[in-house]
């Protein structure tokens, strides 16, 4: 038996750790991958607050677009609600009124978390400061997966928390396309120019767009030849075999619903899905192309979202009507 | 020497008065001398951090909000001798069985207002009485099944009840979590003695709810709270995590055409037999009670009077949980019971009787006024130690609203040796113990000792300040055998191990 509600908290669980993992990851790649580009080069922070949907929340704030403002607005900021400090608050208060279900140490862990992020992201505008702290966060979310993967039964209270972690996954790889790999592309379609007569930054930039995801080392192992915009897009997208690829995470997704009391309606939606995914023309690398694709993609991940939300966290309140047509008395 | 200088100048709870220490804590007060303050100390702070890392907290109001603060717990425990503490144990079901009693009477056919005994307009004009529950039946009469009781030891060692909260008691957990801390702190003193052991208590009250209802054992429990806002959320996802039951809100919720109390899950609704609500009646129920309550449940209250839920406590408990119903719990135990009180009720005059009241405002300087219907150490005065301008206002309040305030004499509360910035000092604490009713009774080992960190201060409550001790109930009869219980064995019954007790024996 499981409580709509704490159904939704797990989910959301999911959700805010996965995205607070996922921006702090974001932050120390951008932050490392300044070093490797010349001085002149145009360090494009404001990108980071695309793919955190924050730039509206930080044009209300600041008029500048420098990179300690944007970092500390992506960090520290609780007026921003994708900010890591209220996604990893939101997160604990996920798992305060779910704690009953988890393992003590999950708790501690995460209590652990935001002892650290509350007391240390107001000191992200030096960037060695600033990469200690996302490190440390990173790595607590590693250990807190892990509290997760090796300590806690398959139960639907492991399945609402890895929905929402592999949704927020799959939303987070297809932003990071967007914004980035489209720009990319952007620049004079250089993704299709041969080795030679590219910048040579253009390599640090997709090697960026991997790390950023933390697909480096994976799409290595895993390609041939040297770096191109369309096998990194391809990668990304397709390849089941990597955690963070859409592909991947949809495949979860589907495994887990399929172990779910009702699966009618975001079966349905999960479906749909797969099918807008795969509707992406792999040979296509243009720009206009690929951003359309994410948003329809993006569409397609809300749907499945508010199917999960009709189904099992405000089902209706009479008992004749919930989905499951059934009354266990 | 630790207690060298060491000087109480009330009953102390380790060390007696020619300054040796009582026999049940022999041990204890052996065990600080040899490991010196400095050690004390960073015990203390190991304590400390084992607190923080749990998420030990409880909750404080400052301007409407809410901040978490780390649990305040002194390590040095509180002793009482198993003795003395047999004697409480059966006091206290005494006072819970005769208040059940008033509770169902008051409901019912109000007999002790027939008698004369309590006066009837007393009850009518009580916040907690509640009409709607008039000819309601609980499960074996029982109203209240879970009573938190406040009890103070005096300078002549006198052990009285204070309170009997019947609403919605807390402390429970942090009982159980001190113990849990202590037994790491002074792991060889626990197998040196025969420390009576606390963590029975969730499968006890588990227990007791399964018994109101018909289906027993299959019963499906929850816990009912105000939300992850309230002060006691952090008691409410304990013991429901300690139970193995589901902890609630009100909008988990539904109450049925058919009377019947469902849960919202994610395979539907599931019908709920027994409702473990820490939330107050006049919010429970919208339909009937207040109707701006956003944590309650519309319909819980048609579902409890046809018998289709049983709530715990019931509805309307709170009219024997007002200090001036209070002054007539020794006469109810005389008047259902036939028997004498085993505890003893500190005298309390009530204002609203004309007599009282006079000798009150004429000695407001060394009684303490306390409103009827608070908890939580709010709005109390203690007249020895307030300023003319408090005693002013409190003597207005008395006049305005009578009814609202009782008063009583200061009592010289017992000290207990805690650690102060370096040195053992005596602080002043009370004792809250739980005790259950249903189908059965049980009361806890001890229970949550509070106690004052200021020097001198009477004001134990958490939220004003004060901290927490863990409780030792000692056998000093027992013969402690340190032998490993053999494994494979079946024999318990010839078992010579004499450090079992009374809560050793769950199924």
């Amino acid at each position: 038996m499981m409580l709509s509600r704490t159904a939704e908290n797990l989910y959301w669980l999911g959700r805010h750790l996965e995205r607070a993992e996922a921006v702090s990851r974001i932050i120390r790649e951008h932050t490392k991958l300044l070093v490797d580009l010349p001085i002149d080069v145009e360090s494009d922070w404001a990108s980071l607050l695309s793919i955190t949907g924050a730039a509206e929340s930080y044009s209300e704030r600041y008029s500048d677009a420098d990179e300690v403002g944007i970092v500390s607005h992506l960090m520290a900021d609780i007026g921003n609600p994708t900010s890591v400090i209220r996604t990893v608050a939101a997160a604990r208060e996920n798992l305060r009124v779910t704690r009953q279900l988890m393992p003590g140490s999950l708790w501690e862990c995460v209590n652990r978390l935001h002892s650290t992020v509350a007391t240390s992201a107001g000191n992200c505008s030096a960037r060695g400061s600033r990469l200690d702290l996302a490190s440390s966060i990173i790595s607590s979310s590693q250990q807190i997966v892990g509290i997760l993967a090796s300590t806690v039964s398959r139960d639907d209270a492991f399945s609402f928390y890895e929905l929402g972690r592999n949704i927020e996954r799959a939303d987070m790889t297809t932003r990071v396309l967007d914004v980035r790999a489209a720009s990319l592309l952007s620049d004079g379609a250089r993704g299709t120019l041969p080795p030679a007569d590219r910048s040579p930054y253009e390599d640090v930039r997709w090697m960026g767009v991997l790390r950023s995801l933390g697909a480096q080392h994976m799409y290595t192992r895993s390609s041939v030849g040297s770096i191109s915009g369309e096998s990194v897009v391809d990668f990304l997208v397709e390849d089941l075999r990597f955690p963070r690829s859409v592909n991947h995470c949809l495949s979860r997704i589907d495994h887990i619903l399929d172990a779910l009391p009702v699966r009618k309606l975001p079966g349905e939606r999960s479906a749909e899905l797969k099918r807008t995914v795969a509707a992406r023309s792999a040979s296509d690398v243009d720009a206009v192309v690929l951003r359309d694709w994410v948003d329809q993609v993006q569409l397609g991940i809300e749907g499945l979202h508010g199917s999960l939300a009709s189904t099992f966290f405000t089902p209706e309140t009479t008992k004749s009507l919930h989905p499951s047509g059934r009354v266990v008395v | 020497m630790l207690f060298s200088d060491y000087q109480p100048n009330t009953f102390d709870e380790l060390i007696d008065v020619d300054g040796t220490p009582r026999t049940a804590a022999a041990g204890l007060v052996r065990h600080l001398e040899r490991l010196g303050i400095e050690e004390i100390e960073e015990r203390q702070v190991a304590a400390n951090l084992g607190i923080e890392a749990a998420g030990i907290t409880f909750t404080v109001y400052d301007e409407g909000t809410g901040i978490d603060r780390a649990w305040p717990f002194d390590i040095v425990p509180r002793v009482i001798s198993r003795r003395d503490w047999d004697r409480v144990d059966a006091g206290l079901v005494q006072r819970l069985v005769a208040l059940n009693h008033f509770i169902d009477d008051v409901y019912g056919e109000q007999a002790i207002f027939d008698e004369g005994l309590v006066p009837a307009e007393l009850i009518a004009e009580s916040p907690g009485y509640r009409p709607e529950c008039r000819g309601a039946h609980p499960a074996h009469n029982v109203w209240a099944n879970i009573c938190g009781s406040d009890l103070v030891r005096g300078e002549d060692g006198t052990i009285y009840v204070l309170e009997d909260n019947l609403r919605v008691p807390s402390g429970v957990s942090y009982m159980l979590e001190n113990r849990q801390i202590t037994k790491r702190v002074f792991p060889d003193l626990f197998v040196e003695q025969s420390i009576l052991p606390v963590d029975a208590y969730p499968e006890r009250l588990r227990r007791i709810l399964a018994s109101l209802s018909a289906k027993g054992a299959d019963a499906v429990i929850v816990v009912l709270t105000p939300g992850v806002f309230n002060s006691a959320y952090f008691e409410h996802s304990f013991l429901a995590r300690q139970m193995g039951v589901e902890l609630v809100e009100g909008r988990d919720l539904f109450v049925d055409e058919d009377d019947i109390v469902y849960l919202r899950t994610i395979h539907g609704p599931i019908q709920v037999d027994v409702i473990y609500r820490r939330v107050d009646d006049t919010f429970l129920d919208p339909e009937v009670f207040r109707a701006d309550s956003t944590v309650g449940t519309p319909g819980l209250m048609r579902a409890w009077r046809a018998n289709n839920v049983a709530i715990a406590n019931a509805p309307g408990t709170g009219v024997a949980d007002d200090k001036a119903v209070y002054a007539y719990v020794p006469d109810m135990i005389r008047f259902y019971l036939h028997e004498e009180p085993i505890l003893v009720n500190v005298p309390t005059y009530q204002c609203g009787i004309d007599e009282d009241r006079a000798y009150v405002l004429d000695h407001l300087e060394e009684l303490v006024v306390k409103p009827a219907n608070e908890s939580g150490g709010y709005g109390i005065i203690i007249g020895p130690s307030a300023t003319p301008d408090e005693l002013q206002q409190c003597a207005k309040g008395i006049r305005n609203d009578p009814r609202g305030f009782v008063a009583q004499p200061v009592i010289n509360l017992s000290v207990v040796p805690t650690l102060c910035e370096g040195v053992l000092a005596p602080r002043h604490v009370d004792l809250r113990p739980f005790s259950l009713l249903g189908a059965e009774s049980y009361v806890t080992c001890g229970g949550l000792t509070r106690v004052a960190r200021v020097e001198g201060s009477l004001v134990v409550n958490s939220s004003q300040g004060g901290g927490s001790k863990d409780t030792w109930v000692v056998d000093t009869d027992a013969v402690v055998t340190t032998v490993i219980p053999p494994t494979n064995s079946n024999t318990s019954n010839t078992s010579n191990t004499s450090n079992t007790s009374k809560e050793g024996d769950t199924p």
